[in-house]
């Protein structure tokens, strides 16, 4: 079930209204039923991975729990690990690395062909599985108790608001919030329905029209003319951020008018005056889980300088295979290392407060821009394609992009609005306007909600993820 | 809490009626299936008919270029006519129709049915753009709720949800058609498939897509057909039903012996579940032969001059006899 869908409307105010008409001792009974529907609605077998995986960390937990000796406790962490690890791995990249190898012996001359059978990938399993690892690695490091309730334990992975795309919560900051009771809270519940308008104006008004203006380009990227493809590529970037921030706006809104507190997921990214700082502030639960689970581990900055840069490298690396089966979001992730390390070096050489702080975030904007090509072209023929043509000056494209809406003015000019409204709520989001001008403005919001939406069927990006 | 309540629903009223008062400004209020109907039924009106594509077909190569509706009109000089027609329609237009007219105060003396075979199987059946799906709520809903609501309905796939249509072009083109067990490719397999020429192989799937599925009486334009021939019985008006001629012998070079008998089959079902409402069914499936039906990228019901005449005369035969 996608949030932009009438059927989660319909769930989500069943359980608003239930979860404050229940006593508190069903509620969390009531939300792992309403989060188990909200994930079988799509593909309801699915939800045995989900379950197996949580069933098995809960154990491991206890073992860990129970057990002193160094060894033992690795060889736990190590089971869940490759449990979590490699359900992610048979799911969503084993085709891949299959036909990697493939690809590589046919350099050495070597033909083989593997039969695979075509598997559909769990929504949002890549969140889930580093949601479900993030509480058995706390639980080994002694940072989180363990949790005795199983159905708990399910409902922390399960949880409907952030289950198919984040934000990624950790086991010590949601896991207590169901302990606790949740009185029907008026400003709460107020300031969430206003946080899931928002997103959903972001989603359905903003993201979905530009995804039109994207997808004509990256589909067929050698029809496009220099101009089309340089729209497409700013009109990508703002998809994606309103795509995705608008998913967890709804996830936070959705949480909020319950009761729960989900961490934040952006802030101001665009904004960002370097690239390091860009990764601060964009998808900050994944930045943050790489940064406590991949890097220190690694030894972060304090391994020294070569070391900690190779540590960057990797994490980002990693960072950008998690976003998908595909070399070209392996070298999106290596290209952000590069960056971060980059401008670090940079910054110890001449202090970036030289320049003034809007030039720094156009440039970053502009360094970010270039890694999305990467992250959204099929291939890199198709982006290295856009790459060497952005800039060919030609106007006009040829067969099917013609006849596309990429010049309907009508079009564009709805887009950029949308993409300057963007940008002015991030710019100034604390303004508090009249009361009679923020009426029109939820009236107007729903309106957009309603009309805004292009008449194509388009799924939040990350849910691939 | 109350206060907060109370904010939310008027907050919803005000949606509501900026919905309906901004969709009524803005969008298009004109329904050209019904502004021209209306414009027919004016004053008096003997026979209702309902067609679709083969109604208004003419071949570039006819010596006569009237359509079928055109013939019909002038072998019935004294009946007034008002025809419903175009690519697509299928049973829940005309039964939306004939609720929309009788409303109105309309009274035809007889409605004239088309059932074309193609209508139930994938090809039709499924295809999102002949669903009519804003049509058919303006029909219900009238004019002011319609259109207010038309525009979500649509953006976000209540229409297809409701009836189990896909919801995109590309959903409908990855369908896959099935003779019995046997797969006969997806319809963009068998629509793209066709290559230069037509191969007895591709004619075999594109006649399977289109005629040999099994039709079973809880198909919805079954049902579709049945509430109009109920409609027509409490109205006390009579209903001809006639199934469109089919290229039966390309079928059976295409297919084989079973085409036939695959066709008489479903047509035993259809005319059964109207039977069962009271409604006779003429059956014109086999009553034409190849050479007059028109050969375009597949298999199709579109008729040239001469088979338009020949369907023109028999039917108007028939209402002739039956005295509308």
């Amino acid at each position: 079930m996608t949030f932009a869908s009438p059927e989660f409307i319909i769930l989500f105010f069943s359980v608003l209204i239930l979860y404050y008409c229940f006593p508190h001792r069903f509620r969390n009974a009531l939300l792992l039923v309403a989060s188990a529907v909200f994930y079988m609605w799509w593909r309801p077998e699915y939800i045995l991975v989900i379950l197996f995986s949580v069933t098995v960390d809960y154990f491991i937990a206890f073992g860990l729990e129970r057990t002193g000796g160094v060894v033992r406790r690795r060889l736990l962490l190590v089971t869940s690990l490759v449990t979590n690890l490699g359900l992610l791995f048979f799911f969503k990249y084993f085709e891949f690395s299959s036909d990697s190898l493939r690809s590589l012996l046919g350099l050495f001359h070597v033909h083989w062909e593997p039969s695979i059978a075509k598997l559909i990938l769990p929504i949002g399993i890549s969140f889930h599985t580093f949601q479900a690892l993030s509480y058995t690695i706390d639980v080994y490091r002694g940072e989180k108790s363990v949790e005795r309730s199983l159905g708990k334990l399910w409902l922390y992975v399960l949880f409907f608001p952030q289950l198919v795309a984040g934000p990624i919560e950790r086991a010590g900051h949601l896991l207590p919030q169901f302990d606790q009771v949740h009185a029907p809270d008026p400003e709460g519940i107020s300031n969430g329905m206003k946080r899931i308008l928002w997103g959903l104006i972001k989603k359905v008004a903003i993201a979905d029209r530009l995804a039109v203006i994207a997808d004509a380009v990256y589909d067929h990227p050698a029809n496009a003319s220099g101009t089309q493809i340089l729209v497409a590529t700013y009109a990508f970037a703002f998809q994606i951020y309103a795509d995705f921030s608008g998913y967890s706006d709804i996830a936070i809104g959705a949480a909020q008018t319950l009761g729960f507190r989900l961490r934040e997921n952006f802030d101001r990214p665009y904004f960002a005056p370097s690239p390091s700082e860009f990764w601060r502030r964009w998808h900050m639960s994944l930045s943050s889980w790489f940064r406590d689970y991949v890097y220190f581990p690694m030894g972060g900055s304090r391994a020294g300088e070569l070391r900690g840069f190779i540590a960057v490298l990797i994490t980002f690396t990693l960072s950008g295979l998690w976003h998908g089966a595909r070399w070209t979001f392996v070298v999106w992730g290596a290209y952000h290392g590069m960056l971060w390390i980059l401008s670090r070096a940079a910054r110890r050489r001449r202090p970036p407060e030289l320049l003034p702080s809007w030039v720094r975030a156009t440039a970053t904007f502009h360094l970010v821009l270039v890694g999305w090509v990467l992250f959204r072209a099929s291939s890199f023929t198709d982006a290295w394609y856009v790459l060497t043509h952005a800039f060919s000056g030609s106007v006009v494209g040829s067969g099917i992009l013609q006849e596309r809406s990429l010049y309907k003015w009508s079009d564009l000019l709805l887009s950029l609005l949308g993409i300057v409204a963007l940008l002015i709520a991030d710019w100034k989001p604390t303004v508090k306007f009249p009361a009679f001008c923020r009426w029109i403005a939820y009236v107007a919001g729903a309106l957009l909600v309603l009309n805004g939406r292009p008449f194509v069927n388009l799924p939040f990006i990350y849910f691939q993820f | 809490m109350r206060k907060l309540v109370t904010k939310f629903l008027i907050l919803s009223v005000a949606v509501l009626v900026s919905q309906i008062v901004l969709a009524n400004l803005w969008e298009d209020r004109r329904l050209p299936m019904r502004d021209q109907l209306l414009a027919e039924i004016k004053g008096r009106t003997d026979l209702l008919i309902f067609g679709d594509s083969v109604m208004q077909f003419t071949s570039k190569s006819d010596s006569d270029s009237r359509t079928l509706g055109e013939m019909i009109r002038g072998e019935l000089p004294n009946h007034q006519l008002a025809i419903v027609q175009d690519a697509g329609y299928a049973a829940e237009i005309y039964s939306d129709i004939l609720d929309y007219v009788l409303r109105r105060g309309v009274r035809p003396r007889a409605v004239i049915l088309t059932v074309n075979l193609r209508t139930f199987g994938l090809m039709w059946d499924q295809r999102p753009d002949f669903q009519f799906s804003s049509e058919l709520l303006r029909l219900r809903w009238g004019d002011t709720l319609g259109l207010a609501a038309d525009r979500p309905m649509a953006a976000y796939q209540v229409y297809s949800r409701i009836e189990g249509y896909p919801t995109s072009v590309k959903e409908y083109m990855n369908l896959t058609s099935y003779r019995g067990a046997k797969r006969m490719g997806t319809i963009r397999e068998i629509l793209e498939g066709q290559g230069k020429w037509a191969t007895v192989p591709w004619l075999d799937r594109t006649f399977s897509l289109t005629y040999m599925y099994p039709l079973e009486p809880v198909h919805r334009k079954i049902q579709t057909l049945q509430k109009l021939a109920r409609t027509c019985r409490s109205a006390g008006i009579p209903l001809l039903a006639y199934v469109t001629p089919v290229d039966v012998q390309s079928g059976e070079f295409a297919v084989g012996p079973e085409f036939r008998s695959q066709v008489a089959c479903n047509i035993q079902v259809i005319r059964k579940a109207l039977a069962d409402c009271g409604a006779p069914l003429l059956d014109l499936s086999f009553a034409l032969d190849s050479d007059v039906f028109e050969w375009r990228s597949y298999p199709n019901e579109h008729l040239r001059d001469l088979g338009r005449s020949r369907l023109a005369a028999e039917l108007c035969a028939r209402i002739r006899a039956g005295g509308f």
